[in-house]
């Protein structure tokens, strides 16, 4: 095998040997070509061998097992093979080659061998094609990560999850990071492979077992949510007006394709959708509360990874009338507005919400919300009744004009008088 | 002792005249010379009302034959179909037309016959009220029919019968 040095155009040269470990014959690689050997030294084992980088360490380590005494490399070519091949590694000052015969012609018998060796490292190499990649999940979903490399059945995993022929499969994920770990494990010799070094002589290296080759990927499962809260868009509560209910309003999602998605159903005053995939969405109002109008708005909502939960406060306008109670007095052919007469106005739990008084014009103005309310006149003026009480059910926006009249009519007198012989009968009696 | 007999047999004497002589309460058979009649003049109406089983014409609010001592009688404050107040003596004889108006009960039906149409009105409210030559109603958004008389059976008040149109009419 010969050198070529770059910076110098030297050629060095020399006859391929093997090297032994005397006591078990077991056999090593040089590291320093051309560098003297004595085989009088005492050498150390280290993981760390003077002048080579991890990289050449690792490299050199993968050479070495895929060399001489792996499956099928047993004879000694491959121990020339493997030799050049570390040398080529190890030293990169110069251009180490086969000749034909010592400081011959360049010669290539072993190509197809070192590429062999060449595509078994980099078969070895390999990592699942999900390696430190992170997967985000909405939270109860399951997730099939699949690798493309075709490898992960080489590899063991501690965590608890299913390998299937090139899959991994996670089923109900809660919320939360994780972390998942993968290790091949190489025990092809059972022993490790050991580099030694010694003062004054050429470093070697022994075959044996690779280290542990990991792969990870992660999982970031996120909780995800659509949360209503349902209020009065006049008194911004949760407390509805009148005698109205925000309870029951429904809302329908829907995807920006326009399927429906969800239906939310308003209860105490609140729903919620819970893990929905990621993507935009629109939500519209589909029948309001009882005694509410339609909320016509169209919501817009977009679940992200970094915009996991949407809150929603929506408003819904009870349905108001105003009513306008007129109130006159007389005797119909001429009538006068009734001023200062009090009215209350009691709800159907017959509570009492407010008491209102005739202005100068015998009129009261009041907007009532949704609901059934009693009215009860309070005072009359003297002489004249009052109105019975009377019902005014507010269901609709329409303006309600109530005319109340107080008539006083005169009579004739109505009383028949009673006959004659009656009178007759009435006086006998008397005398007798 | 004398003076006794003597007034029983006056009373015996007047007890065999015709009975309906006697009678002042119908001015009507009363007074027949002092009737006022326009010739020609036909009712405006008729107040039908079964369960007390009356059945009278009404006269133009203006006639002269629309008194209470005639038929029964529009009330002048009264604006057809606002409202219209009708009253009749209660008592005993002819003209008594209201004299059982007091067995109506609430949701009791009663007939109207006003210028060729008719007219449904159900009994929605009744009370009495101190006889002071005035009743109060309290006009409703509802067209009303209100029937008084005095109460037969107190004293003193007068009875007010509060009805509303059907709605289907």
């Amino acid at each position: 095998m010969n050198k070529y040095q770059y910076s110098t155009n030297t050629i060095y040269y020399q006859q391929a040997r093997v090297f032994r470990r005397t006591n078990d014959h077991a056999m090593a690689y040089c590291l320093e070509p051309f560098v003297f050997f004595d085989e009088n030294k005492n050498y150390t084992p280290t993981v760390n061998p003077r002048n080579l980088s991890k990289a050449q360490i690792d490299r050199i380590s993968k050479i070495a097992h895929f060399g001489l005494g792996y499956k099928k490399h047993n004879t000694t070519k491959w121990y020339a093979i493997t030799q050049l091949m570390i040398w080529q590694t190890a030293d990169t000052s110069g251009d180490y080659y086969f000749t034909d015969g010592l400081n011959g012609p360049r010669i290539n018998p072993y190509q197809s061998e070192i590429q062999e060796i060449n595509n078994l490292i980099k078969e070895y190499d390999k990592l699942p094609s999900f390696n430190n990649k992170t997967y985000t999940v909405i939270e109860g979903n399951n997730l099939v990560v699949e690798d493309t490399n075709n490898i992960i059945t080489s590899f063991k995993s501690n965590d608890n999850l299913t390998i299937t022929d090139n899959k991994i499969t996670l089923n109900n994920i809660k919320e939360g990071n994780y972390n998942y770990t993968f290790t091949k494990q190489d025990n092809y010799y059972n022993k490790p492979i050991i580099f030694y070094q010694a003062n004054g002589s050429q470093n070697l290296v022994n075959y044996g077992d690779l280290n542990d080759l990991n792969a990870s990927f992660k999982v970031k499962a996120i909780h995800t949510k659509i949360e209503l809260s349902k209020i009065d868009q006049d008194n911004k509560s949760t407390t509805p007006r009148g005698e109205a209910t925000l309870d029951g309003a429904v809302y329908k999602l829907y995807d920006t394709n326009d399927n429906l998605i969800h239906t939310f159903t308003i209860n105490d005053n609140y729903d919620v959708l819970n893990n929905i995939d990621f993507g935009k969405y629109y939500l519209l109002e589909d029948t309001p509360g009882i005694g509410y109008t339609l909320d016509t708005n169209k919501y817009e909502i977009n679940i992200a990874e970094n915009n996991p939960t949407i809150q929603l406060t929506l408003e819904n306008k009870v349905i108001e009338k105003k009513i306008i109670i007129e109130k006159k007095y007389g005797d119909n052919n001429k009538l006068m507005n009734e001023e200062n007469i009090s009215f209350n106005i009691f709800n159907s739990n017959d509570e009492l919400i407010e008491t209102v008084i005739t202005d100068e014009n015998g009129l009261i103005e009041i907007t009532l919300p949704y609901g059934k309310y009693k009215i009860v006149q309070i005072n009359s003026t003297d002489g004249y009744s009052k109105i019975e009480p009377f019902t005014v059910e507010v269901s609709d926006n329409e303006e309600e004009r109530i005319e109340l009249k107080d008539l006083r009519i005169p009579v004739p007198n109505t009383r028949a008088e009673t006959s004659l012989f009656l009178l007759i009968i009435r006086l006998v009696l008397i005398l007798l | 002792m004398i003076k006794r007999l003597y007034l029983l047999l006056v009373l015996f004497l007047l007890l065999l005249l015709p009975f309906s002589i006697l009678k002042i309460s119908a001015k009507e058979e009363t007074f027949p010379n002092f009737k006022i009649i326009t010739l020609g003049e036909k009712p405006i109406g008729t107040l039908t009302i079964n369960k007390i089983n009356l059945k009278e014409d009404l006269y133009d609010i203006d006639s002269p034959r629309n008194n209470v001592d005639e038929h029964v009688t529009i009330l002048k404050e009264s604006s057809f179909p606002d409202i219209l107040v009708l009253a009749a003596h209660s008592g005993k004889g002819k003209i008594a037309y209201f004299q059982e108006l007091d067995h109506l009960n609430i949701n009791d039906t009663i007939k109207l016959t006003y210028k060729n149409n008719n007219y449904i009105y159900y009994v929605v409210s009744i009370w009495e009220e101190k006889k002071d030559g005035y009743i109060n109603i309290n006009k409703e958004n509802n067209y009303q029919l209100v029937l008084t008389t005095c109460s037969p059976n107190k004293d003193g008040y007068q009875l007010i019968i509060n009805c509303v149109k059907k709605e289907s009419n």
